[in-house]
């Protein structure tokens, strides 16, 4: 299963990119979210996104891969935004997104997610 | 209501009591002149020319007596011829008196008498015709006895005629006496009467005029007690009459004035005794009215004493509004600090998560990835640079809080700052060019010294240029320029060309915990601290750092001055 990373901070991208080859999942990253949405086909079956981004929204990302590719599952990882508060994860699930987790998580727990968000290839 | 005339009636009895009398007088004078007219007619119409006829011959027959004298004495022709002319008239006056009318009872004297003039006067004639040689003085002297006869005779009858003539007279005399009589009776008797009625007219009129005029006095004087009593003496009383009504009318009007007067004297004992009240209630005013005036005079005081106190509550109450300003702006103060430092915590919090989320993440990719080599070398790069990046936020920190606490040291030893630029400006190569910029340095040809920390100042130009890194843009390079100005202090000018800086979060760029954009849109993380401690470094070595930008997207300049080394 391919899985799309999108995060503006390069170590956090680098670390979801080793987390997940580790569990032996496919990843593509990048860490601009115009460069994700100006994707034309599919990128992944999953897509891994932050919310606030200097780039691109991630509430628009979600908005428009959700409207884009129904079928694709999104996870929204989030540590908020710096004055941001809020319940900004329940307002991502309202974009689109399939799930949600807070920076930083057990990683456990994102392989249980995943897991549960795709049943079929697992 | 009928009154009499008194006095015009009076006076009209008067009148026609004058007139009555007139009447009756004039009608007595009538009378008497009737008398006297038949008199003197007979006397005019017989006696007296009867007379005068008789006295006329007596005058002619003497005459002609006188002639026969003159002839004898001269006789002349003339004389005779006078003699003659005096017999023929003499003769024409006794033919006249006797053609005259006479009465019964002297006709016998005429008769008498007639004769004998007439034998006289013939006896004239002869006597005259026989010459005068003839006239004797005895036939002269019979002559005259025949003349005085005859006229003797004439005598009689004239003085029979006379005494007629005489009783004729006496008889005018005696009415004319007695009209004379009858005048003065009657005047006198007009008089009296007149007297009587004028006194009694007087009478009835002086007294009540003078009482009148009495009474007028009297009130002229003052006293109007016996006009009063005039009215109180009913019309009926007082005679009908003009002066009855005046005296009546003169009371009534005296009562009426009395009466006006006497409301009068009550109004004006009224308004009298009201000006008295009012002087009373005046003079109370006035008293109430100094009263007042003292009170007023208190009020003012005490009005002015509260004036001086409102001024010192006023004085006060400006210190306190001054001094709540002063402290609402320090409460401001602090409360902006205070949500800028929670701001801080979060922002704070935030930034961990991601260097955290990457440690543990690469950790447990270590872990999961047990023999993949390059798998465990990349997990170690990224653990390695977020545990030093987690370090200098701690060190950050501290510093800060050191710096807020007064506990920083810096060591003071000369510092040439190109070393310590190019130095910063190789540390941030990488990151520059990750960054897609590049930097640009410009030394100068003389060291620059600074008395000062090297460590500190590399980390006060490397934040320097990695904000310039941070927040410039890509098009234009990041340009370092250091100078040394004539009086050996040294300037450090890092320009680029980025978002800028606007106005408002310029004036708080050097102030702790705020950021050029503490929004979504950040480009790369950072506490905030780093321009704080810029600047708390800069004045620690005695320099200035100020900032510049023309706005958002124009670019920023950020100027660092030091002072020449002692």
């Amino acid at each position: 299963m391919r899985i799309l990373v999108v995060d503006d901070n390069a170590d956090v991208l680098e670390s979801m990119v080793l987390l997940l080859q580790s569990a032996g999942y496919e990843t593509q990253t990048t860490n601009d979210g115009r460069k994700a949405l100006a994707m034309s086909e599919q990128p992944a079956d999953l897509l891994i996104t932050d919310l606030f981004m200097p780039e691109a929204d991630g509430f628009e990302l979600i908005a428009k891969f959700r409207q884009r590719w129904p079928q694709m599952k999104i996870l929204v990882m989030s540590g908020g935004g710096t004055v941001v508060r809020g319940n900004y994860l329940a307002l991502a699930i309202r974009f689109g997104a399939d799930a949600t987790m807070s920076k930083p998580f057990e990683p456990a727990e994102l392989f249980k997610k995943l897991e549960k968000l795709t049943p079929e290839v697992h | 209501m009928r009154f009499r005339l008194k006095i015009v009636e009076r006076m009209a009895v008067g009148f026609g009591l004058m007139l009555l009398i007139l009447a009756v007088f004039a009608w007595v004078m009538d009378r008497q002149t009737r008398k006297i007219e038949e008199a003197r007619r007979e006397l005019t119409t017989q006696i007296s020319p009867l007379i005068d006829a008789a006295d006329s011959v007596a005058i002619r027959v003497l005459n002609a007596g006188i002639g026969v004298r003159a002839w004898a004495l001269d006789p002349t022709a003339e004389a005779l011829l006078r003699h003659h002319q005096q017999v023929v008239e003499a003769r024409a006056s006794l033919l006249a008196l006797e053609l005259m009318p006479r009465e019964p009872d002297a006709e016998a004297a005429f008769q008498q008498a007639r004769p004998l003039l007439e034998d006289y006067l013939a006896e004239c004639q002869r006597f005259v015709e026989r010459g005068k040689e003839n006239a004797n003085e005895a036939s002269e002297q019979r002559l005259s006895a025949r003349r005085e006869k005859a006229l003797t005779a004439l005598n009689a009858f004239t003085k029979l005629q006379r005494g007629k003539m005489n009783r004729a007279l006496l008889s005018i005399q005696g009415a004319s006496n007695h009209a004379e009589s009858g005048t003065a009776l009657v005047v006198l008797v007009a008089l009296l009467l007149f007297l009587l009625l004028a006194v009694f007219t007087v009478r009835s009129v002086r007294e009540p005029t003078q009482h009148l005029v009495d009474v007028a006095r009297r009130m002229e004087g003052g006293d109007w007690s016996a006009a009063l009593e005039l009215a109180r003496v009913s019309v009926d009383r007082h005679a009908r009459d003009e002066l009855g009504i005046l005296r009546h009318a003169f009371g009534a009007a005296a009562t009426a004035l009395e009466g006006r007067e006497q409301r009068l004297k009550s109004l004006v004992s009224e308004l009298r005794g009201k000006n008295d009240q009012i002087q009373a209630q005046n003079e109370e005013l006035q008293v109430q009215n100094e009263e007042l005036q003292v009170q007023g005079e208190e009020i003012h005081t005490q009005n002015e004493e509260l004036q001086a106190q409102s001024e010192e509550i006023r004085a006060q109450n400006e210190e306190l509004a001054r001094a709540s300003a002063r402290l609402r702006g320090q409460a401001e103060v602090l409360a902006e600090e205070d949500e800028r430092k929670t701001e801080f915590l979060g922002v704070l919090a935030h930034e961990l998560r991601n260097p955290l989320a990457a440690i543990s993440n690469s950790l447990f990719a270590m872990k999961r990835g047990v023999g993949n080599l390059e798998l465990r070398e990349r997990a170690e790069q990224v653990i390695e640079r977020q545990t030093r990046l987690l370090s200098r936020l701690i060190e950050d920190l501290l510093d800060v809080t050191r710096i807020n606490s007064g506990k920083i040291r810096i060591d003071r030893e000369p510092v040439d700052l190109a070393t310590v630029l190019r130095s910063a400006v190789e540390d941030c190569k990488i990151a520059a060019e990750r960054a897609g910029t590049r930097v640009e340095l410009q030394l100068p040809t003389q060291p620059a010294l600074v008395e000062g920390d090297p460590m500190r100042l590399q980390q006060v130009m490397g934040n320097l240029i990695d904000n310039a890194i941070k927040f410039g843009g890509d098009k234009k390079p990041i340009k370092v320029l250091l100078e040394v100005k004539d009086d050996r202090s040294t300037e450090v000018r890092v320009t680029d060309d980025g978002v800028g800086i606007d106005a408002e979060l310029l004036r708080r760029l050097f102030v702790p915990f705020s950021q050029a954009d503490t929004s979504v849109k950040r480009h790369r993380t950072g506490l905030g601290l780093g321009l704080a401690l810029v600047k708390a470094l800069v004045e620690l070595h005695g320099g200035k750092v100020t900032a510049f930008s023309e706005g958002l997207g124009r670019g920023a300049e950020f100027c660092v001055r030091f002072p020449a080394p002692k």
